[in-house]
C-alpha cells in the first residue's frame, strides 16, 4: 500500500522480445535466411569460377627438364640456346615485378612470382633446382649423350633444310622426363622460334628486346588498368549502387516488420486482454516495451542475415582464390577496392551507419505502431496502417529520384539514403551524425504520439475514428466528441 | 481502510453514460454493484481503477486517489482473454511480474491458486501430484523437472475450454493477493460444479477481510455475498443501501402457501394478489402482515390443512425488476 510501482516498459519489452524469438518460426527464419544467405554466395561463386575455368595454372604445360642442349646444324646454337633462355627469364622477371608492385612480397608470393614467372608461352619450366638452361652443343651427337648422361635433359636439334628452318625436341631413350616434358619445350620452342631467327638475321638483343616491348592501345581518357582510375571507376558505381540497394532493401524490410509490430501492438485488444493489463500497466509503457521488443527482434534477424550474408561472400572470396589465386571475378575486385570507400567501411562509420539503421527502423516501426493503436480488430490494420505505407511510399520514391543533401534531414528518407550516402562519400562523418541525431529525435516524437493514441484508444470500440476525432480525443483540436462506445484514460 | 466512491461521471458527446454515482464500503465485505446491460457498470468500474477519464468526481481508496499503481487492485474484468497461443504458465509468470511479485513468489501462488481452482493439469502437463511439491518450496522448477521420459507439452490459452479459461483469468486477478477485488460478472458462462468453485474462492477472500465490488446478474448470487448495493439503472444509480435494510424497508409481503385444499375462493375474497399457483402451492402478494393472518385465520377457520405457511420479505431479483421496470 502506498509504494509507487516501476515502470513496467522492461518487463513488457522482455516478454515481448521472448515471445518473438522463442517463436519457431521466427528461430527457423532466422537460421534458414542466414544459412542461405551464407551458402548462396558461396556457391554461385565458386560454380561461376570453376564453370570458368578455374585455374590459369590447370591451362599451362609444364616441362621439368633441368637442361636442353641446343644442337645447331648453321653452328649458332650458342646464340638460339641464349635468346630461348632469355625468353624464360624475362618472364621470371616480369612475375617478379608484378608480386613486388602489388607490396605482396612474401616467401610465399615469391615462390608463385619465380613460379609465374618460369611461365613463358604457356610453358611454366618446373626444374627441380635453379631453373632451367639452354646449353650449346658442338653436334647432335653430343647433345644427346650430354642429356642421356643428365637424366633430365632434353635435345633440340636445329636443321637449316629447304626454305626455313626445322627445329626437332628429342627425349633421350635413358631420361626420366617424359613425352609431355619434350611437347612442353615443342609448344615453347614454336612460339620463341621467331626471336631466334631475328638473332640469326643478325638483329642485336638490345633491337630484340625493343621488338618483343609490349604496346598496347586503348581508347578513352580512363582506364580500369590504372589502380587509380579503377578506384575512382568503383566509387562511381558502388556509389551509385549502394544507395539503392540500401533503399529497396530497407524499403522491404520495414514494410514487413512494421505490420508485424501493427498486429503485435493490437494484439491486446483482439485477446481481450486491454482491461486486465491497463490494471497492471500505463498504455504508454505496454507500447514502448512491445514496439522496442519487436524492433530488436526483427533488427536481431536482419543482423544474422547480414553477418550471414557477409559470412558467405568471404567464404566465396576464400573459395575462389583457392581455386584459383590469380583470379579475375569483377565481385572480388569490388570486395578487394572496398577500403576506398573509407566513410562507411571504418569501424565509426560502420557503426554510425547502424546507429542511423536502427533509429530509423524505430521511427517507422513506431509509425507502424500508430496503426495498430488505432485498430479495434485485425481487419482494421489494412485502413490504420495507410498511414504509415503512405509515409514509407512517398519517401521511398522520393528518394528514388536521386539522393540530396536534404534527404539527410529528414528523418524519413535519412534512413534510406544516410547510410547509402556515406558509402559513396556524400555525407561527411559529422553530418551523419547530425542526421543520425535527427532520426533518433524522430523515432522518439514518433513513439510519444504512438503511445498517446494508445493511451486514447486502449479500450476504444466502434468505427475506425478520423484523424480529428483522434485529436480530440487526444486533447489537442476541437471539442470532443466521439462515435465509439470507450476512450482510454 | 475505505473506499469511497464519489459523483462519478462520464459523458460522450451528449450522452450521458455515468450519472453522478457515489457510494462508500467503510469496512470489508461485498459490495454489489447491479444493472441492466448497459447500465454503466462496466464504465464506473473503469473510472474507478483510472482505465478511463473521469469527466466528473473521484474515487478513494484509504482517503487517497484510487489508483492501482499504487494500491494492490486484482480486477476480473467482464471483457477478458488471454493470450492464445502462449503457454498458460509463461502468461501468469508475465502478469505476476507487471504486478511486481517475483517469479519464485509468483509461482508459489500459481501452484496454490492452480490446485485450489483444479487447473493443475493444464499448468503442469508432468506433474501427477503437484501438490507434494508445495512444501519443498521452489515448486514450478520442481514439477518443470519432474517430468521424465517424454514431457507433456504446455497447454496454450485456446486449448482450454471458456470455463477453464476464466479460472486462469481470475488466478491473474488473485496473483498480486489484492487488498480490493473488483469482479465484473465472474460467474457467467460458469457450469454449476465451477460457479460453486468460485463461490467459495469468493467466500475464502471474504473470510481472508477483503473489499469486494462484485457485479453481477446473477441476483441469487450476490444476494448471497453482499451487503451493500447499488443498482444502476440507465447511467443513474436508482436504489442505493444495505441490503438488509433495503429488504426491510420493502416489508414481508410475499406469501408462499401449500394447502390439501382448494383455497382460490378466500384467496378471492380478501383481494390478495396471486403471483403463480400450481396445483395447492400458491405464491402471494400481500399488503402486509396483518392481510397474512387475515388469510391464516380464515383457512382454520374453515379447516383448511395448512402445508406451509411462509411470508418473506422480497428478493433482490423483484426488489432489482421492480425499480428497473419502474
Amino acid at each position: 500500500m502506498g509504494r509507487k510501482r516501476k515502470p513496467q516498459v522492461g518487463t513488457v519489452f522482455s516478454f515481448t522480445f521472448q515471445r518473438h524469438t522463442g517463436r519457431k518460426g521466427y528461430r527457423v527464419g532466422t537460421f534458414a535466411g542466414m544459412l542461405v544467405c551464407f551458402l548462396l554466395p558461396l556457391v554461385i561463386m565458386t560454380l561461376v569460377e570453376t564453370l570458368s575455368g578455374g585455374s590459369d595454372e590447370e591451362e599451362l604445360l609444364v616441362c621439368r627438364a633441368g637442361t636442353v642442349y641446343v644442337a645447331d646444324s648453321d653452328g649458332d646454337a650458342g646464340t638460339s640456346a641464349s635468346i630461348l633462355e632469355r625468353a624464360v627469364g624475362s618472364a621470371a622477371a616480369e612475375g617478379n615485378a608484378e608480386g613486388e608492385a602489388a607490396g605482396n612480397v612474401t616467401a610465399g608470393d615469391d615462390a608463385e612470382g619465380e613460379a609465374a614467372g618460369n611461365a613463358a608461352a604457356g610453358v611454366r619450366f618446373a626444374a627441380s633446382e635453379g631453373g632451367v638452361k639452354f646449353v650449346p652443343a658442338e653436334s647432335f651427337e653430343q647433345a644427346y649423350e650430354q642429356a642421356e648422361a643428365d637424366g633430365d635433359a632434353l635435345v633440340l636439334a636445329i636443321d637449316e633444310a629447304e626454305g626455313g628452318y626445322h627445329a626437332t625436341v628429342i627425349l633421350p631413350d635413358e631420361s626420366g622426363l617424359s613425352d609431355e616434358d619434350a611437347e612442353a619445350l615443342e609448344t615453347y620452342v614454336q612460339v620463341q622460334f621467331g626471336d631466334v631467327l631475328m638473332a640469326k638475321a643478325g638483329l642485336s638483343l638490345p633491337q630484340l628486346i625493343s621488338l618483343g616491348m609490349a604496346t598496347q592501345v586503348t581508347y578513352g581518357e580512363e582506364t580500369l588498368e590504372d589502380d587509380g582510375d579503377f578506384e575512382e571507376g568503383m566509387r562511381e558505381i558502388l556509389g551509385y549502387l549502394l544507395p539503392y540497394l540500401n533503399i529497396m532493401v530497407l524499403y522491404f524490410l520495414i514494410l514487413f516488420y512494421g505490420q508485424s509490430v501493427s498486429t503485435c501492438v493490437l494484439m491486446e485488444k483482439t485477446s481481450k486482454l486491454m482491461d486486465t493489463f491497463l490494471i497492471a500497466v500505463k498504455p504508454r509503457d505496454l507500447l514502448i516495451g512491445k514496439l522496442l521488443g519487436t524492433v530488436l527482434a526483427a533488427f536481431l534477424q536482419v543482423v544474422c542475415w547480414i553477418i550471414g550474408l557477409v559470412g558467405g561472400f568471404a567464404a566465396g572470396t576464400f573459395a575462389v582464390k583457392q581455386i584459383n589465386p590469380g583470379t579475375d571475378m569483377a565481385l572480388i575486385k569490388i570486395f578487394d577496392s572496398l577500403e576506398v570507400f573509407g566513410g562507411l567501411f571504418s569501424l565509426s562509420g560502420f557503426v554510425l551507419g547502424c546507429a542511423i539503421l536502427l533509429a530509423g527502423f524505430l521511427l517507422y516501426c513506431a509509425l507502424g505502431s500508430i496503426g495498430g493503436a488505432l485498430a479495434g480488430k485485425p481487419e482494421d490494420l489494412s485502413t490504420t496502417n495507410g498511414i504509415y505505407v503512405m509515409v514509407l511510399l512517398i519517401s521511398f520514391f522520393v528518394t528514388l529520384s536521386g539522393t540530396k543533401p536534404w534527404m539527410d534531414w529528414v528523418p524519413f528518407t535519412a534512413v534510406l539514403v544516410t547510410p547509402g550516402r556515406m558509402l559513396a562519400g556524400e555525407t561527411s562523418f559529422a553530418q551523419g551524425l547530425l542526421s543520425l541525431m535527427l532520426t533518433v529525435l524522430g523515432a522518439l516524437v514518433m513513439v510519444l504520439i504512438a503511445s498517446k493514441i494508445y493511451r486514447v484508444m486502449a479500450l476504444y470500440k466502434g468505427k475506425i475514428p478520423t484523424m480529428r476525432q483522434v485529436l480530440a480525443m487526444m486533447g489537442i483540436k476541437g471539442k470532443k466528441k466521439q462515435t465509439g462506445k470507450e476512450s482510454g484514460r | 481502510m475505505s473506499l469511497i466512491v464519489s459523483n462519478l461521471t462520464k459523458k460522450y458527446g451528449e450522452k450521458t453514460v455515468v450519472d453522478h454515482l457515489s457510494f462508500a464500503m467503510e469496512k470489508p465485505g461485498v459490495y454489489a454493484l447491479l444493472g441492466t446491460n448497459g447500465a454503466g457498470k462496466t464504465t464506473s468500474i473503469r473510472m474507478m481503477l483510472g482505465m478511463l477519464a473521469k469527466d466528473e468526481g473521484e474515487a478513494l481508496w484509504d482517503g487517497k486517489a484510487l489508483n492501482p499503481a499504487t494500491c494492490n487492485v486484482g480486477y476480473l474484468a467482464e471483457e477478458r482473454g488471454l493470450y492464445p497461443k502462449y503457454t498458460l504458465m509463461d502468461q501468469l509468470i508475465y502478469f505476476a511480474a507487471l504486478r511486481g511479485i517475483p517469479a519464485a513468489e509468483a509461482r508459489k501462488r500459481i501452484l496454490y491458486w492452480a490446485e485450489r481452482l483444479e487447473v493443475e493439469e493444464y499448468l503442469y502437463p508432468d506433474a501427477a501430484k503437484p501438490a507434494e511439491d508445495e512444501d519443498d518450496g521452489e515448486n514450478g522448477k520442481k514439477t518443470k523437472q519432474r517430468g521424465r521420459g517424454k514431457k507433456a507439452k504446455p497447454k496454450l490459452a485456446d486449448q482450454l475450454s471458456k470455463g477453464n479459461q476464466q479460472k486462469i483469468q481470475l488466478m491473474i486477478a488473485l496473483l498480486p493477493d489484492p487488498e480490493l477485488l473488483i469482479l465484473d460478472e465472474p460467474l457467467s458462462g460458469l457450469d454449476p460444479v465451477n460457479t460453486d468453485l468460485f463461490k467459495s474462492v469468493i467466500q475464502e477472500e471474504i473470510d481472508k477481510g477483503k473489499y469486494l465490488i462484485m457485479s453481477s446478474h446473477q441476483m441469487a448470487t450476490v444476494e448471497e455475498f453482499c451487503t451493500d448495493l447499488t443498482i444502476l439503472h440507465r447511467s443513474h444509480a436508482v436504489l442505493q443501501g444495505n441490503l438488509n435494510e433495503i429488504k426491510k424497508s420493502y416489508g414481508r409481503v410475499n406469501l408462499y402457501l401449500k394447502t390439501e385444499q382448494e383455497i382460490d375462493g378466500y384467496i378471492k375474497a380478501l383481494g390478495i394478489q396471486v403471483k403463480s399457483k400450481k396445483e395447492q402451492e400458491y405464491r402471494l402478494r400481500v399488503t402486509g402482515e396483518a392481510q397474512a393472518n387475515e388469510l391464516l385465520g380464515t383457512l382454520i377457520a374453515n379447516h383448511v390443512t395448512i402445508v406451509v405457511f411462509e411470508l418473506r420479505e422480497p428478493s433482490l431479483h423483484e426488489i432489482f425488476v421492480s425499480h428497473v421496470e419502474e
